[in-house]
């Protein structure tokens, strides 16, 4: 009975994990981890909640778009190229050191950058990379990279979608998400 | 690094079966041979051909004409009989590595390109990768593990880059490469037609010289090119005993020919290496004066390394560098912007402030000029009318 009422348990905590997977975003207010940071996201689109390091959404899939907010402590490396960022990197430094690292990526071998400009995140001076890269099937995807580096962190803000039809009509979308991006709840 | 372990378990197994099956299959004799195939074969040149084709799909081929009518100029030197058989490449990826197909496609990194000093070098490598197709090794290491998941027809290491496209259809020989007996054969067969032509005997062994330095600097467990079997130092001892059997000494090394038909290539690669996060590598290559002499504003390349490496005075040693490009070239507007933001991060504002504008009057529609106003901004706030800071 007991071995039972464990399995029961166990089973209740899948559930609830696998049903907090995801979430529907209703109201366009999301909070970072810890509240460190607000934007406000497209209503309609699903939030894989289970998504610690920052904010990550869809609408249609993840293999069609995504937008993706993180705030990285300077301390923790690039994934791939195991740099680090300072909060006084410049910003065209820190573009090219996260394209880098994303270049190591499997499947981004392949990035190409059409263009990188200054741009403005909140009261912070950063960039803005536009980009394309074609996956292993030669589908090609477009990819918008907003970057600055902040006291506690390096911030990216990230939007990826297949070129054809999906990009442009959601590209207005995150730009509004990266012109709410704020360290306060009331935008 | 799991994957690697369980790799390497596969990996060791497939060489004890391939040196079970080496000298099973006799090698291609000329072109005209390899259209005479059999159905496992046939599957090998099939799935070698879809690589072909994603690798074209994936815009990782250079596209040089020149550059790949100079490799297949040499490679048709050192196999005249396979002629329209054997074909090769220059592929866009930063890495030091070749590798070969067993339908006879071989494909050249210009990372390898361009680390390259001479002809006789980038003959050795096309000579053993060559000799990889025309032994059939690739067919025949297949053959004896192709109950094994996931075995591989791409020869050599690849990583990164190219590397994710060939993971997805070849897992073991992409990562690991042939077994000791096939590239010993390799380096055997490649050795006696690099130096059939005249070229210098040592270059094979040079090669590897070359591979084994960067890899100890950067401390590369496994090095990529013509990777683990055997060893890199195992696989220099091989070349020189080769070199001495023969009692061969000096030779052609064909450097002023290499040099001219590979100037692209060598201008190319710093801004590829860079693109990929590899300063440190750069460094290494250019931090050698004799080798940055033969790279088109090799002093600004290095420079570049270091303020990207970022190690402890890694600022001053890109100074260095930046401002001995000025002085060879005072209009080369790189090398402004460059120490610019060296003495921008030292906090030596002003004379930041006066290289980057000397950048901008010599750069105005440099694509990256808006962040150098940025900067300007920034440690000229006084000068800005937005009144804006970070």
């Amino acid at each position: 009975m007991k071995r039972l009422s464990l399995w029961a348990a166990l089973a209740a905590a899948v559930l609830a994990t696998s049903c907090a997977m995801w979430t529907r975003i209703d109201s366009p207010t999301i909070a970072g981890p810890s509240e460190a940071y607000f934007v406000d996201a497209p209503v309609g689109w699903v939030q894989l909640t289970m998504y610690t390091d920052g904010i990550r959404m869809t609408r249609d899939g993840f293999s069609v778009q995504l937008m993706d907010v993180t705030l990285t402590p300077h301390g923790k490396e690039l994934a791939r190229t195991k740099k680090a960022t300072s909060a006084n990197m410049p910003a065209q430094e820190l573009a090219e050191a996260l394209l880098a690292d994303l270049r190591g990526q499997p499947g981004l071998g392949n990035l190409t950058v059409k263009e990188t400009v200054p741009a403005r995140i909140g009261p912070y001076n950063g960039f803005r990379v536009q980009a394309q890269f074609r996956n292993e099937r030669g589908v090609a995807f477009s990819m918008v990279i907003y970057g600055a580096a902040l006291p506690q962190g390096r911030l990216v803000l990230l939007y990826q979608a297949i070129d054809r039809h999906f990009f442009a009509r959601d590209l207005p979308a995150f730009e509004g998400l990266v012109k709410s991006w704020r360290t306060k709840r009331a935008a | 690094m799991g994957l690697r372990t369980g790799a390497a378990g596969m990996a060791l197994a497939l060489c004890a079966g391939a040196a079970v099956a080496q000298g099973t299959v006799p090698p291609f004799a000329d072109a005209a041979a390899t259209k005479q195939r059999g159905s496992d074969e046939e599957r090998a040149w099939f799935e070698a051909a879809d690589f072909d084709r994603a690798l074209r799909r994936s815009g990782a081929l250079r596209g040089d004409r020149e550059l790949d009518a100079y490799l297949q100029q040499l490679l048709d030197g050192l196999f005249p009989e396979f002629q329209g058989a054997v074909r090769v490449q220059a592929v866009r990826d930063p890495v030091m590595n070749a590798f070969a197909l067993p339908n006879g496609s071989l494909y050249v990194n210009l990372g390898l390109i361009a680390r390259m000093e001479n002809e006789a070098q980038l003959a050795s490598v096309l000579g053993h990768e060559a000799a990889h197709f025309v032994h059939r090794h690739s067919f025949q290491q297949r053959t004896t593990a192709k109950d094994s998941a996931g075995f591989a027809l791409v020869i050599g290491v690849v990583t990164g880059g190219v590397g994710a496209l060939v993971a997805n259809v070849v897992a073991l020989n992409a990562i690991y490469g042939y077994s000791r007996d096939f590239e010993r054969e390799a380096d055997r067969i490649g050795f006696e037609r690099v130096a059939r032509l005249g070229y210098d005997a040592a270059a094979g062994a040079r090669t590897f010289e070359l591979l084994a330095e960067e890899a100890k600097i950067l401390k590369v467990e496994r090095p990529v090119f013509f990777a683990s079997h055997p060893q890199l130092e195992e696989r220099i001892a091989s070349f020189k005993e080769l070199a001495a059997a023969r009692k061969l000494q000096g030779g052609e090394l064909g450097a002023e020919a290499f040099l001219a038909r590979t100037a692209k290539a060598r201008a190319e690669w710093p801004p590829l290496e860079l693109s990929r996060g590899k300063a440190e590598s750069l460094a290494h290559v250019l931090s050698d004066p004799q080798r940055r002499a033969r790279y088109p504003a090799g002093d600004y390349w290095l420079g570049e390394a270091y303020r990207l490496r970022a190690q402890p005075d890694d600022d001053d040693r890109a100074a260095g560098a930046y401002a001995r490009m000025i002085e060879r070239e005072p209009d080369f507007a790189p090398a402004y912007r460059g120490l610019g933001v060296v003495r921008m991060k030292q906090d030596r504002a002003e004379e930041a402030a006066q290289l980057f504008k000397r950048y901008l009057a010599l750069a105005p529609q440099a694509p990256d000029a808006g962040f150098i106003r940025q900067y300007l901004a920034d440690i000229e706030p006084e000068d800005t009318s937005t009144g804006e800071s970070k």
